[in-house]
């Protein structure tokens, strides 16, 4: 594989005790892009995002990061190397004030460099810095996500996975958490998006993955990928036609 | 009638006591989901090799060191040994084990230390102090003294440092918290390493006004857990609260009633709280207030 590949997973195989989720998946994201995982429900995108976060081990296959196998590595090593999850339903900490969630999100990390990130992740998100002393549980679901995904790049992360960001958020949010995800790849990051909403996948990513009951089926750039109809049917006819602008 | 508020002093210094058992049995719950009924028993170990190493001719600081590094290393080990290799078994069977460990503690305690009861002075020598037309032993400034210092480090580490946030974070969503690099097992450690410290405390100043046997932790460690839920188990203010209620209610009991009546009591109040408000009574009244 190239030098460039930040992430390359290749014949992962991995599951819940006996229920095996993924059969042998392969799949690279590279620094700079966005590549989105597209696939029915069950068909283990959450799993396979929880397993190079390292939620799960995987009982086959490996995880590379920038070429070196961190299979057998524990969720903190893998947090500090730069792999941050952001889960399916934001997972915030309820009771725990904003600023606590982000405080936690560079657990582990120097004082200076947490507070370097903090000044960061306020500058992007000025709503954020207005409810810093209230409950996450508190804030609406936008503000939730925004919150789950500042947590996150409080680790400085290099590898983003995101489980469906744009779930359960208003049509104007949906739009707002796209332009945040769409500025999150850069010289050193990359991400995998996994989403539900096609217009919000295919708007951002470079290149995607159609994920089918745990084997890759087939993938490609964008562009390419939307107009494939095992995409389109996993889709459920939901994917707006080619030009069409998403608001 | 006019003695009440006599009774309400004596309720409040000896409450202070289940303040500080509630407040670890609270911090462990929080974080591991674990009801430590052994905390009881970290008391009794504190007192008993803090009024028996004095009894030996040691200066008390260096019986009060010896008892916290006794209880601290006792505490460790029940979470090494036991609660961490059979965290799989699940929190049901993680209680009973602690109550095996409550009845382990004890059974060393009578082998190291024998059957009796073990004597320490009062700190500052003995004095009592006259209020509300009853006399109350100096010693039990000292118990609210450390009561208060240990609400106030308790407090101060679970919202200034960043082991404090980890341990609320497990306590709110380990897997997300583990998502963070947040080691769960390690930060159930602390918890507990942190309760037997508190209950070492508790029992080193309480020794000199009762004198421990190997026996004395298994009461004071159900007040401990009345007072944790009557405060809503999750809740170290509320743990601190519900001790002091369990002492005033006990010591309103014997006062007004008798003292025969007065573990019925506490222990129904007990059952009636987990019966009525399973969530706690004073946790929805602390939470509106801050
Ligand atoms: N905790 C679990 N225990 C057992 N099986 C599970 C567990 N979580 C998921 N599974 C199973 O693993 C398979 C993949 O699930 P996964 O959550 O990865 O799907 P998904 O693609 O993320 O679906 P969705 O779009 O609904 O989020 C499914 O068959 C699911 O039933
Ligand atoms: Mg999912």
């Amino acid at each position: 594989m190239s030098g460039t590949d930040l992430l390359e997973l290749s014949g992962l195989v991995a599951g819940y005790g006996r229920i095996e989720a993924l059969h042998g998946v392969s799949l690279t994201v590279r620094a700079g892009e966005v590549v989105c995982l597209i696939g029915r429900n069950g068909a283990g995108k959450s799993t396979l995002l929880k397993t190079v976060a390292g939620l799960i081990r995987p009982t086959g296959g490996r995880v590379l990061l920038r070429g070196e196998d961190i299979s057998g590595r524990p969720m903190p090593w893998r947090t500090r190397a730069g792999v941050a999850l952001v889960p399916e339903g934001r997972r915030v900490f309820a009771p725990i004030s904003v600023h606590d969630n982000l405080l936690l999100g560079g657990y582990g990390r120097a004082r200076k460099a947490i507070a370097a990130g903090l000044d960061d992740i306020y500058a992007r998100f000025p709503r954020l810095a207005e409810r810093r002393g209230q409950p996450a549980g508190t804030l609406s679901g936008g503000e939730q996500q925004m919150l789950a995904i500042g947590r996150a790049l409080m680790a400085a992360p290099s590898v983003i996975l995101l489980d469906e960001p744009s779930l359960g958020l208003a049509p104007r949010i949906v739009g707002e958490v796209g332009d945040i995800i769409a500025g999150l790849a850069g010289a050193e990051a990359g991400v995998l998006l996994v989403e539900q909403d096609a217009a919000v996948a295919f708007r951002l990513a470079d290149r995607g993955y159609l994920l089918d009951r745990g084997h890759i089926i087939t993938s490609g750039p964008a562009a390419t990928l939307r107009n494939d109809a095992r995409v389109r049917s996993a889709y459920l006819g939901a994917i707006p036609a080619p030009g069409e602008q998403h608001h | 009638m006019e003695h009440i508020p006599g009774y309400v002093l004596i309720g409040l210094s000896t409450g202070t006591t289940y303040a500080v058992i509630g407040l670890g049995i609270a911090l462990v719950y929080q974080v591991s989901g674990i009801i430590n009924f052994a905390q009881g028993d970290f008391v009794m170990l504190g007192g008993l090799t803090f009024a028996f190493t004095a009894e030996q001719g040691a200066h008390p600081v260096v019986a009060a060191a010896l008892a916290l590094t006794v209880t601290a290393g006792c505490g460790a080990a029940l979470h090494l040994a036991v609660l961490a290799p059979a965290r799989d078994a699940g929190h049901d069977r993680l209680i009973v084990l602690t109550i095996g460990a409550s009845i382990l503690i004890q059974g060393s305690a009578v082998l190291v230390f024998g059957a009796d009861q073990h004597f320490a002075a009062p700190f500052g020598g003995d004095r009592q102090f006259q209020a509300f037309g009853v006399s109350i032993s100096a010693q039990y400034l000292w118990c609210a003294a450390a009561a208060a210092a240990v609400a106030a480090a308790v407090w101060a580490l679970l919202s200034r440092s960043q082991t404090g946030r980890a341990m609320r974070a497990v306590a709110a969503d380990r897997e997300t918290a583990r998502l963070m690099g947040i080691a769960p097992l390690r930060m159930g450690l602390i918890a507990l390493l942190l309760a037997a410290v508190l209950a070492g405390i508790g029992g080193v100043v309480l020794a000199p006004i009762q004198p421990p046997d190997a026996t004395a932790g298994v009461p004071l460690g159900l007040k401990g857990f009345t007072a944790a839920v009557l405060g809503g188990l999750t809740s170290p203010l509320g743990a601190i609260a519900g001790g002091l209620v369990v002492g005033v209610v006990e010591a309103v009991v014997t006062g007004l009633v008798s003292s025969g009546y007065r573990d019925t009591i506490v222990y129904g109040l007990l059952v009636a709280v987990l019966l009525v408000r399973p969530g706690g009574l004073l946790i929805a009244a602390v939470r509106e207030r801050l």
